[in-house]
């Protein structure tokens, strides 16, 4: 029974970290059709640069906002640079982020080298709390993570159903002309749209620096898991990702759990399941 | 119509043009004047930190005999791995192929090791020496006679470490959690065999792959009813599993894989808490007490080089020196396909900095094994004490898997 | 057409008399000619498909990957002859095809580029965790190389002249199957599906037989490079080697077939010019895929056909 909920819990709040990773690329794809393959070098990289600031300063926080805001503007440049050219050419779009991660990849390890990192928990949340009805204790700072990613998923529900801006992006997408005629300036609201989906995924580099170790191959990891995520959950929606997350994340967890060698195997035979009956996803849209 | 004519022979001469400059941009060259030693390393990937310190211990090596033999220059070419077989052997086969080199020096990680052993079979005309590579099957199965280990693999870094768990320690019943790769399963292998002739029992056993960054499953799915665990990881998945284990709380002792308590594990960058106090290990490497005239020199040099003893350094340097000592033998002749220089390597004895070292009949050698505590120095540090050195072990004939019970280790 | 033909037969003569042109001929026939040749072959299988179905697959390395398992477990493992081992593995690396085709054909554009990527990359991680059946992480070491007639195909140069027979053979076919109506067929289907369901074809039959027989061509591919490498090992289906892959295709021409050939060629010798002055030299064609894509998405066998659109469009615009 222990080991049961310990791995619940270990499933949900690794779920919690891969909504985190996941919600800036399907954020992204949802309102522009743009995919960003580059998804795990942004994590990493902000991964390194949160544990840099936190080596230096000794102040998390600081950290973790100077890790998502970077990535948010290392994150728009790309975009102005090499994607708006090709904004509506998908695979164009996908295959020049694959070719920014490969770039990426390598300048990192030449930067900071092949070995692992991992930021250290802030003094106050470093403790361990017990869990009534097993005898571990379990990390707060990880229940911490599961929760701060159901608040950022209601922020962006709310953020794009219920205000004018989430309006504005949504029109936008689906006629960027109409919008235009509306004095409402289309390029910008795309701008702003990627530096969100890169601060988001800043952001869960930083977290996600602080819960797991990284260094060179994280990278491809997370890329892989965000895949994951939204081919399962569906692309473009937030509900999806949620689903996504939960079930990569859980579903995962049991299996190295209780069958290590078959783990990867599994979490695979889920995806092509699931898949074979719906080829957009849970919640994807057939377009 | 015409122009498409035009435009693919136009096409067809860029691909032979760039072809023909590729070809002639990168020559090669080899002036009987020199010996050329090319050098694996695994700088690029999961060994990254430790790898420079294989170089350190080369130039060690080579600066010792100013980089000569009988007037002969050596010469290093270098070649970066990222510990995986296939860009092992690519990179292998460019510095035999194309740089043409005499001795090959390297890999680094185990799996590099076998991929490269058995390549040598296929170029009888160059001589490999291995760096830190420790997998036993690079030299206990179908040994090629021009493949040379001049340390231990990873079932002799075992070597006493079960023995030691059961009759001083008293530990019983052991669960294992190592990376799942060649290394680990010979280091997992020769504990498993000493700890359970002692009458030890493995209670469980997991294999997570290696770069597994999130080992608190692992960590939940630990038999309770456990005196010990081993813990078979090195560098990065040691740290991780350390911190990890430390997190959640983890009470019972480890005894370490050789590579756990290495000192790139003790000077980890992340914090890994008391939960590697009083964890024991075996490995090549001394403890810090340990002193012999050959190894207080030795670590003046790594001092000089601005780091200290660790199993890449100390391997490296060894390796090194016994490839150079045998050159030096016989005053650098490499002719009739490096049949005296062979016969020197397989038959070399020296006194290295950790001990004295023979070869055995499949040109591995018989060395010394340390086995040691972790404990605290006293100033919120870690440091090791020395249990026990334990002199001429000599390698198994047993090639492990997956020791999953004590019946995997016999 | 018979200046295309001269050109072709210039190349054909070229790749022959490679082997007794080159310096260091045990380097580059080696690592030059029959890397390029494998790499090649594995590129002109997703090739085929881009250009047939306007389908970008990252799963070819599946299919390799699986031929590639085959080949090295049952003649290192069981001691299986070649003459068995070879078209088992090459059958079962086709018959993955069914299988993944039957999901992946369901999506189109980056949806399939995606999923295929994910199918390769789980293949990796049970490589990785199946320690008992493909050896994990190490891998399977010296897998033998075939003798046919007392020729050992594991020297340099046998080995280069069979890759050379085996791509020409391929590419060859490939171009016959795209001159029947049933090649015509799949360029309609790829350009619009409505109007060949309405003029009565049944689409994923035709799709399915294309993805299918793409698979075939990756799973040869698979046997020549466990051939080649005389390793196999998780690493050589992941996500790297992948990109890799895409790298050739794009930079020689997706739309081409022979591009596969010039990409892989180009990129053996890249990699070998840079990798002298940087150990990172994976960035510098990681920068090369992308200026190509940027300034010539047709990649190199297009330039010629993009430059004379961009001058009619000039000419155009001029009158």
């Amino acid at each position: 029974m222990t080991r049961f909920i310990f791995t619940l819990l270990n499933g949900l709040t690794l779920a919690g970290l891969y909504f985190l990773v996941a919600s800036g690329l399907t954020l992204i794809f949802g309102l522009m059709r743009v995919i960003n393959l580059a998804h795990g070098a942004f994590y990493l990289l902000a991964g390194y640069i949160s544990w840099n600031v936190v080596d230096k300063t000794d102040n998390w926080f600081l950290g973790v906002l100077l890790g998502a805001l970077s990535l948010g503007i290392f994150g728009t440049l790309v975009y102005l640079i090499l994607l708006r050219k090709f904004q509506y050419e998908e695979l164009r779009v996908a295959l020049i982020t694959l070719g920014v991660s490969l770039i990426l990849a390598q300048g990192m390890l030449a930067v900071f080298g092949g070995e692992y990192y991992q930021t250290s928990i802030p003094e106050n949340l470093s403790q361990s709390i017990p869990i009534p009805g097993i005898e571990i204790s379990y990390p707060l700072f990880r229940i911490l993570v599961l929760f701060l990613a159901i608040i950022v998923a209601i922020g962006l529900w709310l953020f794009i159903t219920r205000t004018r801006y989430g309006a504005i992006i949504r029109a936008g997408v689906d006629d960027t002309a109409m919008v235009s005629a509306l004095g409402i300036n289309v390029q910008a609201v795309f701008i702003w749209i990627f530096f969100l989906g890169s601060v988001l995924i800043g952001f869960a580099g930083s977290i996600g620096a602080t819960t797991n170790s990284f260094g060179m191959g994280t990278d491809g990891d997370y890329l892989l898991f965000s895949l994951q995520v939204v081919i399962i959950g569906g692309l473009g929606s937030i509900g999806g990702v949620a689903i996504g997350s939960f079930l990569v994340g859980v579903i995962g967890q049991f299996a190295v759990g209780y069958y290590p060698t078959l783990s990867g195997v599994i979490t695979f035979a889920m995806l092509v399941l699931i898949l074979a009956f719906r080829p957009q996803g849970i919640l994807g849209k057939i377009r | 119509m015409k122009r498409q004519r035009i435009g693919r022979n136009a096409l067809a001469g860029v691909v032979a043009g760039v072809l023909v400059a590729g070809l002639v941009i990168t020559p090669s060259s080899h002036a009987a004047s020199t010996i050329k030693i090319g050098y694996l390393n695994a700088t690029i990937g999961p060994f990254a930190g430790g790898a420079p310190q294989i170089t350190i211990g080369l130039n060690i090596a080579l600066g010792e005999i100013k980089s000569k033999v009988a007037g002969k220059k050596i010469v290093i070419l270098e070649e970066a791995t990222d510990a995986t077989p296939a860009l092992a052997l690519e990179k292998a086969k460019k510095l035999i192929e194309k740089d043409k080199v005499d001795i090959l020096f390297g890999p680094l990680s185990g799996d590099e090791g076998v991929a490269i052993a058995r390549l040598s079979k296929k170029y009888p005309k160059v001589t490999f020496v291995n760096t830190t590579a420790s997998a036993s099957e690079a030299t206990n199965r179908e040994p090629s006679k021009n493949f040379f280990r001049f340390h231990g693999d990873a079932a002799q870094w075992s070597g006493g470490v079960g023995e030691i768990a059961y009759n001083q320690l008293g530990y019983k019943r052991v669960a294992i959690i190592a990376d799942d790769y060649s290394f680990p399963y010979a280091n997992a292998g020769g504990f498993a065999k000493g700890f359970c002739k002692a009458g030890g029992v493995i209670v469980s056993a997991q294999w997570p792959a290696l770069g597994t960054k999130d080992y608190s499953s692992q960590i939940a799915a630990l038999p309770k009813d456990i005196d010990a665990i081993y813990a078979g990881l090195g560098g990065a998945d040691a740290v991780q599993f350390l911190k990890q284990a430390n997190q959640f709380g983890i009470k019972k002792p480890l005894i370490g894989g050789a590579i756990l308590v290495d000192g790139t594990v003790l000077g980890a960058k992340a914090e890994i808490g008391d939960a590697a106090l009083n964890t024991i290990g075996g490995g090549p490497v001394p403890d810090d007490s340990y002193s012999s005239p050959e190894y207080d020199k030795f670590k003046a040099q790594l001092a000089a080089a601005g780091t200290g003893p660790n199993i890449f350094s100390v391997l490296g340097y060894i390796s090194a020196k016994s490839m150079l000592a045998g050159l030096v033998a016989v005053k650098g002749d490499l002719s009739n396909n490096h049949a005296k220089y062979r016969a020197a390597l397989s038959t070399l004895k020296w006194k290295t900095p950790t001990g004295p070292l023979s070869m055995d009949k499949n040109r591995n050698a018989i060395v010394s094994n340390f086995i040691y505590q972790i404990v605290s120095d006293g100033a919120g540090g870690f440091k090791t004490k020395a249990l026990k050195r334990q002199d001429k072990v000599a390698q198994g004939t047993a090639v492990y898997g997956r020791v999953n019970s004590c019946a995997d280790a016999k | 057409m018979t200046k295309v033909r001269s050109t072709y037969l210039l190349l054909l003569a070229m790749a022959i008399a490679f082997p007794y042109l080159v310096p260091d001929p045990d380097f580059w026939v080696s690592s030059g000619g029959s890397r390029a040749l494998w790499l090649g072959v594995t590129a002109l299988s997703m090739s085929f498909l881009n250009r047939n179905l306007g389908l970008m697959s990252l799963g070819q390395l599946f299919f390799s990957g699986i031929s590639g398992y085959i080949v090295a477990i049952s003649s290192v493992t069981y001691g299986v002859k070649f003459g068995t081992s070879v078209p088992l593995a090459i059958l079962a690396g086709t018959l993955s095809g069914v299988v993944i085709g039957f999901i992946a054909l369901k999506t189109k554009g980056v949806y399939f580029l995606m999923l295929t990527l994910a199918v390769t990359l789980g293949l990796y991680s049970f490589a990785n965790s199946a320690q008992e059946i493909t050896r994990g992480h190490t891998g399977i070491n010296s897998i033998p190389s075939p003798v046919i007639f007392g020729i050992d195909f594991a020297y340099t140069k046998p080995m280069y002249y069979l890759f050379l027979l085996i791509a020409i053979t391929i590419f060859t076919f490939c171009k016959f199957l795209e001159s029947t109506s049933f090649g015509i067929a799949l360029k309609g289907v790829r350009d619009n599906e409505d109007r060949m369901t309405a003029m009565g074809y049944r689409i994923l039959p035709l799709k399915m037989i294309a993805f299918v027989f793409s698979a075939l061509i990756a799973s040869i591919a698979g046997v020549m490079g466990a051939f080649y490498v005389t390793n196999i090992s998780p690493d050589s289906v992941g996500l790297i080697r992948s990109i890799d892959l895409l790298v050739i295709v794009v930079v020689g021409g997706a739309t081409y077939l022979g591009g596969a050939f010039v990409g892989a060629a180009l990129i053996v010798v890249f990699e070998a010019i840079v990798q002298d002055f940087t150990q990172y030299y994976v960035a510098a064609t990681g920068a090369l895929f992308i200026i190509v894509l940027m300034l010539a998405p047709q990649g190199l066998m297009g330039i010629s056909a993009q430059f004379r659109r961009a001058r009619a469009k000039k000419l155009g615009a001029a009158k």
